[in-house]
């Protein structure tokens, strides 16, 4: 009788302590979809595409990426040659720009911060910060339902609702993650971030697309951010290789190498 | 009339120490409140001065949407026929154009974001002074640095350009594939494949055909630089500073400047800026011969609200945005009518005070007099013509102290406009609102400052002589006869 009680008390506290079981889950299903790009380690080469009121251009990029403790990122610009060469550094929270014509490293201070990064929509902070949407915010659930992911397996949609928690270092009042679940995996669909919690239109959106097998991972070979103050106007980037957990030597994240 | 100011004048000197108090009470009074007036406007104007010529102008133009979004890309095009326009207005003496832009300027390990302006070192001068503001070195050179146009790639270039991303993409590609997985292994020796280096060639190849679209200026594009910008910098007149700005097309460009002259006007926003020639920086930004800004001097600052009127009338352009100072700094101008209004509310207390004395003065003397009254009355003399003596009497003694105290005020107000009163000793730098002030304040003349002192005065003091003066006049000769 008296280990039946005490079980019954334990597993009240238990329940008391931790948080519903659903809010997890769906944390860990935004985690996944945000990091969908990242693993341990990641390289990729793809193209982006800005298109802006004044015209439209190209750049081949290469990314180097390691994902842990400190996120340690580098940016190749490869081509054209116009822009060839041109790179981004990122250790932990410092952003550092190299323009080859120059030969000039550029240290990004907190004002720049919002610029955007090499004319595309967007931000050098966007690069740099590294919010953990489960930490920051508060995950809801708005709809979940199973349809054909167009892959030729039936995933489950979630739409889910992200408000800040008090005090969260974010920018954004409201996020809604548009993702599909299957067998593990999750793949975001389409994420559209609002300024304050109230806003009917939304600051920015970014659409994932043709979702492909890379290394062995669902992942959207194409994603696209437009912004609603500029219409028209949009920065898409589209993935030729990607390559997951794969070894990095360390000299990649040094001033050396941004210059190289 | 005369009659009764002349003997208004003989009964003043009839208590001739009393009088002469009094009168000098008020004529300090009047020279206290001319002198106030001097400073005050002297100052104001000093304050709009360092407003409209350091940075503003009396008017300025922008698109509508400039004005509220401040946008790089809000320009106002045709700018050569809007300023020849503008200057074509009666009253307007300058006209200049301006680009604004944000940059990153570095110089070795220190680096500091700077808004930079690019101003047409020919007009300029004729709208803001900032060239008598030079502190080391010299002014912007009349003409812009030699830099060539770039053009867009001819077919075979960019099939050239094609070909070239396409061998370093398949470099990268290759590099990729040749990547380890991160096996149990780790911390081993790392995979030693260093990546493919460019070739000389290549090399050479990028920076031809990026030279066709971008080419560098011929030599290093002049700047004066702004003295607090100069200490965050610690950079001086000779040095080259690294500049990154920020192009129409959102992307970043670099150059380096020279820096010809440091500039400092004790308005920390104008001395955190970089300006530098209109071309250049048009070139930099990629904004073509298009301005965010014309900004112009006109001959009287209070007629700011209609030459903005007319001038935006002649322009006849819809979509720009011409507004007069005291439109753009509000503030400012609050700032110069309630120091206005406060002089004015204290010289009407210095003033009620004056009364007082005025008062006082004016009753002990028809109580002396109650027997001349007394007698005048019953000789004849109406209550009318002895009320009009009392207060003819006190504005005698009003005016005559006024015009003392207005000469010595003038006197005050003419030491002030040739030496000012300097209070660096006290303050290392004024601002008001944002907006640097000489630490010298120096007086101004105005007519206004000059004659309402006077006028106030004379206003309460004969009001304040009527008390004695219907009292003298409601004497009853006998009662007033009697007497001793």
């Amino acid at each position: 009788m008296k280990a039946v009680f005490s079980a019954c008390a334990l597993a009240l506290v238990a329940a008391l302590a931790s948080p519903p079981a659903g809010a997890d889950e769906l944390g860990d299903l935004v985690n996944k979809a945000d990091m969908v790009y990242r693993g341990k380690s990641a390289a990729s080469v793809f193209d982006m595409t800005i298109k802006t009121r004044t015209g439209e251009r190209v750049y081949k990029v290469i990314v180097w990426s390691e994902n842990g403790e400190n996120d340690r990122v580098l940016i190749k610009l490869l081509g054209p040659a116009l822009w060839r060469g041109f790179g981004t550094l990122k250790l932990g929270n410092s952003l550092k720009l190299y323009d080859p014509k120059s030969n000039h490293v550029t240290v990004v201070s907190h004002s720049m911060l919002g610029d955007s990064w090499m004319g595309s929509h967007f931000s050098n902070d966007d690069l740099v910060k590294e919010t953990r949407l489960d930490r920051d915010y508060k995950i809801k659930g708005v709809s979940a339902a199973k349809r054909d992911s167009g892959l030729g397996f039936e995933a489950t949609f979630h739409t889910l609702e992200l408000t800040p928690t008090p005090r969260a270092p974010v920018v954004w009042g409201r996020i809604v993650y548009e993702l599909w679940e299957h067998e593990g995996a999750a793949v975001p669909v389409k994420v559209t971030y609002y300024r304050r919690a109230g806003d009917q239109k939304p600051t920015r959106t970014i659409t994932f697309a043709q979702v492909r097998k890379f290394d062995g991972r669902f992942v959207p070979a194409s994603l696209q951010v437009s912004v609603t103050d500029k219409p028209g106007e949009f920065t898409r980037i589209d993935y030729e290789k990607l390559k997951f957990d794969v070894r990095i030597e360390p000299e990649k994240f040094t001033e050396q190498a941004l210059r190289h | 009339m005369a009659g009764m100011t002349r003997l208004a004048w003989r009964n003043l000197g009839r208590n001739r120490r009393r009088s002469v108090i009094t009168g000098l009470a008020l004529a300090i009074g009047v020279s206290l409140s001319v002198a106030s007036f001097g400073l005050i406007d002297g100052t104001s104007a000093s304050l709009l001065r360092s407003l409209t010529r350091y940075d503003l102008g009396h008017v300025q133009v922008h698109t509508r949407r400039y004005q509220a979004t401040r946008k790089p890309e809000e320009l106002i095009s045709g700018y050569a026929r809007a300023a020849a326009a503008l200057r074509a207005v009666e009253g307007v003496i300058g006209a200049s154009g301006r680009v604004y832009g944000y940059a990153l300027t570095s110089r070795g390990q220190r680096s500091a974001g700077l808004e930079i302006v690019g101003v047409d070192p020919r007009l300029e001068p004729t709208v803001t002074e900032l060239q008598r503001r030079i502190v080391r070195g010299r002014y912007l050179e009349p003409d812009p640095t030699p830099w060539p146009q770039g053009r867009s790639l001819s077919a075979e270039e960019r099939a050239r350009d094609e070909a070239l991303t396409r061998a370093v993409e398949a470099g990268a590609l290759a590099e990729l594939d040749a990547l380890e997985p991160l096996g149990p292994a780790e911390g081993g020796a790392p995979a030693a494949r260093p990546a493919r280096p460019a070739s000389a060639s290549e090399l050479a190849a990028t920076r031809e055909l990026a030279e066709i679209q971008a080419p560098a200026p011929r030599r290093p594009p002049r700047v004066i630089l702004g003295a607090v910008a100069a200490r965050i910098l610690r950079v001086g007149v000779g040095d080259v500073v690294h500049v990154s700005a920020r192009s129409l097309d959102g992307s970043m460009r670099d150059a380096d400047v020279e820096i010809i002259g440091l500039f400092e006007t004790g308005t920390a926003q104008i001395d955190r800026r970089m300006l530098l020639h209109l071309a250049d920086l048009q070139h930099l930004g990629g904004l073509g011969d298009r301005v965010h800004e014309i900004a112009a001097v006109i001959d009287d600052p209070d007629r700011a609200p209609e030459i903005a009127a007319t001038i935006a009338s002649r322009l006849g352009a819809p979509e720009l945005l011409v507004r007069p100072w005291n439109q753009i700094r509000p503030d400012i101008q609050q700032v110069v009518d309630s120091s206005r209004a406060s002089t004015m509310v204290m010289i009407v207390i210095i003033f009620f005070v004056s009364a007082l004395g005025v008062i006082n003065t004016m009753l002990m003397s028809v109580f002396e007099r109650t027997r001349e009254f007394g007698v005048l009355k019953a000789i004849g003399m109406a209550r009318r013509r002895i009320f009009g003596l009392i207060v003819a009497e006190a504005a005698v003694l009003v005016v005559v102290s006024a015009l003392l105290g207005t000469g010595l005020g003038l006197c005050v107000d003419l030491y002030m406009v040739h030496h000012g009163i300097d209070l660096s000793s006290v303050t290392g730098g004024l601002s008001v609102g944002g907006v640097g002030l000489q630490p010298v304040l120096h007086g101004a003349i105005t007519l206004e400052g000059l004659l309402l002192p006077t006028i106030i005065l004379s206003i309460i003091c004969v009001a304040a002589s009527t008390y004695p003066a219907v009292r003298a006049a409601r004497l009853r000769p006998a009662i007033g006869m009697r007497e001793t």
